[in-house]
């Protein structure tokens, strides 16, 4: 259990001197001792509204388990670091709770931070489970053993979101898109782009026709340049992957342009509820790509149960979906702890290759090869209404992610 | 495409406006105590909220009057913050180098995002603009949302109460006196500490104006203090230091530049903004209008 | 923006306590992985970084009396440029990687530092390196060689070929060693530019540039020479941290990376050649303490900064030799 580096029995000595002749019994305890898992996400800066949820899910995913005796009869621990958003920090953070016996590392909302914790765990012989990052060169270019996404990825989600359309509005053929200029803008893009190009003609019976996407700055206060080359735009339907504040101030300041008018129906990649809990009753008519949807998985216990306990303590009616991929990510390492208990990297990775775990949105399957987690794709139709929420979901679709996953090749990029 | 051509240029000056606003306290400031305030965007921001949350109190709609009104408030409850700011921090800066004003109001912006954060929370927030202003005016072709056209009517007339203020009466005179030589004003009798902290007040009073002006302008959070600041130091430097005709003049030139850019170049958005900066500095290194105005 | 005549003193600390003070120091992040966690070394490698990083802008800074807020350009085209080398060729020894790193840097640096210096002065020159800074920003984040907005990612740790004997810099905490090693010659280089003849002219030049332009001195010239040897180590610097962090992407060509070792400086104090040392330090650890705080992160940074600012206008070092000042003249005092 114990490796004796150097480090260690510098630690030990230090302990001993600290705590006397209490140095010793560390080694008894260790079989009885709690599994620690390490979550590393933003709990400050632009992200910080994404990782209080996730925060929240893992926290009501260890509770529940320790309360119904662990695993193994070993309690969890969970230990909590700040990304602050930023890779460096990030990095730091993993890299102490490694120090401190963390081997189950679990979190990150950026897909930046997710990158350059998975570059350094192989070395410190550590894991880590992203709840939310979506860069798809984690599981594809840079894949390594030791990293596992919970979560859908840009092409499983996009590409359901072209067959929606396929199926809802097979009339609409022209589209355009607003996407922010990076990675997550340009995969989220190819992949829509893909899906439409595979779903129109095989649903609908048609050939869409699709425009350059429009580039947008990341982090601007004034999207009025973007939203005027929409509008001369020959696309109807739009597809957005602004997001956060930046797709707030866009959606804001459109709408007097009349985009929402002419340009239906708007979809979008990943706002979860945070436009809509900002805008209310001002927030205009589209579809929009979520981890999980609470309304959608009513009589999985797991899902009322989380979404209960949120409401009870926030007051939010409409939860975004980082609280379930939080509560997954703790669930996907106890499953993987029930099969093998010894709780290291080794015992794990083949522990989790195919583990099949129970999620408010479902069973869950780690896909062996790239460790893409197979699940749900939720995306729900938003808009304004006059009640206290200032919004309503007027409908919601559940898409098997396994219709539109892409086969898995570690190592390699995606081949469209 | 002549339309097409007005409304880009239409659309840089909304965000020529937008980024005077919050430049015209900063560049008061500078132009008086030489104090470069990071902070400013923090309190832009504080006065954002604070429209806010006057906006939700009053239920029912938001007329145009009552919307002007919230902003004047917002400027007084920030000209407040600005007083306390001013007998707290600036008062201290006096006697040492003038590059410790930068720390110590990046200190004041990081507070101001703490403070922020605790009292509204994390998550973003959204304002619309008032009853009137929420739809578009049509001229021809030309597609106007009417609140972008408020936004630089709102510019124009900052602009002219500023100009007015600093060349037309005699505080406003007594301003640039003292900008120019504190140490002989002082001698010809003038309050030069009351002077000093008269351009604190005020230039944190546009900030809390400019703050409720540009509420609905974009989403809110408490990373919004940030977000203009950079465009604001461009805009006072390219202007010429404490020249509010400076700045009015680089907004407008730096928004039209970063409009057109933006449109006919879309795979490098945001860079035509600095290069014009670098470009203008070099051949006009003092700014466009030098010296004190 | 003008920096008041102050003038440098020789390690600032007279007597004993400036060298064991140093000592100390090194000592502590000698020892650093016998006794402290993963997190805090790799923090502390990022920090050594950082000091050099900071220490190479008070050249320009406190000693010249130029802000350029730019330099994150300079420490980004290091990293960027050493880091593309040894991916382009991984074979190439890492020392010339790491030197094509500094080339890039000092090219930068030197264009740069021509265009802005002939021009702009003073806050005006802040802000046109600002824009430059941002230009460089831009450039790194739209070239797919760079990896555009995501940066690069696993940056390799080399190995060290020396003939005889081979270091593996992957293996444990060798890279940390290295970091360490590489600083202090690095610091050495600056303490020597500081402390030497060249340090004294850009000292007058800051105090008294139109004298000293009297006296035949071209100070454009001069001032390039501390723009361009900031530039160098900076890049240097970045180059050094890439592999350590094996990770970098834009931001650290961003204006706000920029702010840092202004930061460092004042905090520290400017005055004295450690003071950027100091601020580094007491800055990462004032962010590294609030890691655990939901919500707390900027209220604590924020305020701390501020006391610090307001209570010691001279940075930490330049309240600390006042303090001891006054200690010694009351002794005195008490003495006679």
């Amino acid at each position: 259990m114990v490796q004796t580096n150097r480090r260690n029995v510098m630690k030990m000595l230090g302990a001993s001197v600290a705590a006397g002749a209490l140095g010793l019994p560390m080694y008894a305890r260790a079989q009885s001792a709690p599994y620690k898992m390490g979550m590393v996400t933003a709990l400050s800066g632009p992200s910080e509204m994404l990782g209080r949820p996730m925060l929240a899910g893992a926290e009501y995913a260890v509770a529940e388990i320790n309360a119904a005796g662990g695993i193994n009869g070993r309690q969890i621990e969970l230990l909590v670091r700040d990304s602050k958003g930023r890779p460096d920090a990030g990095t730091v953070a993993a890299r102490e709770l490694i120090g401190e016996g963390c081997v189950m590392l679990l979190g990150t909302v950026s897909s930046a931070v997710a990158l350059a914790i998975s570059g350094i765990l192989q070395q410190e012989n550590a894991l880590l489970m992203t709840a939310a990052a979506h860069s798809l060169r984690l599981t594809h270019e840079d894949f390594n053993r030791h990293y596992f996404r919970v979560t859908d990825n840009p092409y499983m989600r996009q590409r359901a979101q072209a067959k929606l359309m396929a199926e809802l509005n097979g009339d609409v053929t022209a589209w355009g898109g607003l996407v922010p200029d990076h990675e997550y803008g340009r995969s989220t893009w190819d992949s829509f782009k893909h899906g439409l190009e595979t779903y129109y003609p095989e649903i609908a019976g048609k050939t869409p026709s699709i425009s350059d996407p429009i580039l947008c700055q990341y982090g601007g206060s004034d999207y009025r340049n973007y939203i005027a080359s929409a509008m001369r735009d020959p696309g109807v339907g739009f597809f957005n992957s602004l997001y956060g504040g930046d797709a707030i101030t866009m959606f804001q300041q459109a709408k007097p342009y009349g985009f929402f008018q002419r340009k239906a129906p708007i979809v979008d990649s990943a706002n979860e509820f945070i436009a809509a809990r900002a805008m209310k009753a001002e927030m205009p008519d589209m579809w929009i790509g979520s981890h999980w949807y609470h309304g959608a998985f009513k009589g999985n216990e797991i899902n009322d149960r989380i979404y209960a306990k949120y409401l009870e303590q926030t007051g939010i009616r409409f939860p975004d979906g980082f609280l379930s991929e939080g509560h997954a990510a703790v669930m996907a390492y106890a499953g993987a702890l029930a099969k093998d208990g010894a709780g290291t990297a080794e015992a794990l990775i083949p522990a989790l290759e195919g583990l099949s775990f129970e999620t408010a949105t479902g069973t869950r399957t780690i896909r062996a090869e790239d460790h893409q987690a197979i699940k749900p794709v939720i995306n729900y139709r938003v808009r304004s209404a006059q009640n206290e929420d200032g919004f309503e979901v007027v409908d919601f679709r559940v898409i098997d992610g396994a219709e539109t996953i892409e086969p898995a090749s570690p190592g390699a990029p995606v081949a469209w | 495409m002549l339309a097409d051509f007005l409304l880009i240029a239409i659309n840089g000056l909304v965000w020529a406006m937008a980024v005077f606003l919050v430049a015209s306290g900063l560049t008061l400031i500078f132009g008086i105590l030489h104090i470069l305030n990071f902070s400013h965007g923090g309190f832009v921001m504080i006065g954002a909220y604070l429209a806010f949350t006057a906006m939700q109190l009053l239920t029912g709609s938001v007329g145009i009057a009552a919307f002007l009104g919230i902003a004047a408030l917002c400027a007084v409850a920030v000209a407040g913050m600005g007083f306390v700011i001013d007998r707290v921090v600036f008062k201290r800066l006096k006697g040492v180098d003038d590059s410790y004003s930068l720390i110590a109001t990046y200190a004041v912006l990081l507070l101001s995002e703490g403070a922020v954060k605790s009292v509204w929370g994390p998550n973003f927030e959204s304002v619309y603009p008032p009853e009137g202003l929420g739809g578009a005016l049509f001229l021809g072709d030309l597609f106007l949302p009417s609140y972008a056209l408020f936004v630089i009517g709102a510019g124009l007339a900052v602009f002219l109460v500023l100009d007015w203020w600093l060349h037309r009466t005699a505080s406003g005179k007594i301003m640039k006196s003292v900008a120019l030589d504190p140490w002989m004003a002082s001698i010809l009798g003038i309050n030069v500490n009351a002077i000093f902290t008269t351009a604190v007040v005020a230039g944190f009073a546009l900030a809390g104006l400019a703050g409720g002006l540009l509420a609905p302008n974009q989403s809110l959070s408490p990373m919004m203090g940030g977000s203009y600041i950079i465009q604001a130091f461009g805009v006072i430097i390219v202007g010429g230091i404490g020249n509010v005709r400076g700045a009015f003049l680089a907004a407008i030139l730096l928004g039209l530049i970063d409009a057109f850019g933006t449109v006919f170049v879309p795979q490098f958005p945001g860079i035509f903004f600095f290069i014009a900066v670098a470009v203008i500095i070099l051949f006009r290194p003092q700014g466009l209008l030098s010296g004190i105005r | 923006m003008t920096t008041k005549p102050n003038i440098p003193q020789a390690g600032g600390n007279a007597g004993m306590v400036g060298p064991v003070l140093i000592a100390v120091a090194l000592a502590v992040f000698a020892t650093l992985p016998l006794w402290a966690e993963k997190g805090l070394v790799f923090l502390a490698g990022i920090v050594m970084a950082q000091i050099v990083f900071a220490l190479a802008f008070n050249l320009i800074f406190g000693l010249t009396g130029l802000v350029s807020f730019g330099q994150a350009a300079f420490f980004a085209a290091g990293a960027y440029a050493s880091a593309w080398l040894a991916r382009m060729a991984p074979d190439l020894p890492f020392f010339l990687t790491l030197a094509f790193g500094g080339a890039v840097g000092a090219v930068l640096a030197w264009v740069i530092g021509l265009v802005a210096l002939r021009r702009a002065s003073g806050i005006y020159f802040a802000i046109l390196t600002l824009a430059l800074g941002q230009l460089v920003y831009t450039a790194i984040g739209k070239t797919t060689a760079l990896g555009r907005e995501d940066g690069l990612i696993g940056i390799a740790r080399p190995v060290l070929d020396f003939g005889l004997f081979r270091i593996n810099l992957a293996a444990g905490d060798n890279y940390y060693y290295l970091i360490l090693v590489a600083s202090v010659v690095l610091i050495f280089c600056l303490w020597w530019v500081w402390h030497g003849s060249l340090g004294r002219i850009l000292s007058a030049i800051r105090q008294e540039p139109e004298r000293v332009r009297f006296l035949g001195v071209n100070v454009r010239r001069y001032r390039e020479y501390a723009f361009v040897i900031s530039g160098t180590v900076t890049a240097l610097a970045g180059a050094l941290m890439a592999p350590w962090s094996q990770i970098i992407t834009p931001m650290i060509a961003h204006w706000s990376y920029s702010a840092l070792p202004i930061l460092f400086c004042l905090l520290g104090g400017s005055a004295r050649f450690w003071g950027p040392a100091v601020g580094a330090v007491v800055f990462a650890g004032l962010e590294h303490s609030t890691r655990t705080m939901v919500g707390m992160a900027e209220l604590v940074v924020g305020g701390a900064l501020l006391v610090v600012v307001l209570a010691m206008p001279g940075g930490i070092l330049g309240a600390l030799a006042a303090l001891r000042q006054k200690y010694v003249t009351d002794r005195r005092g008490a003495a006679e």
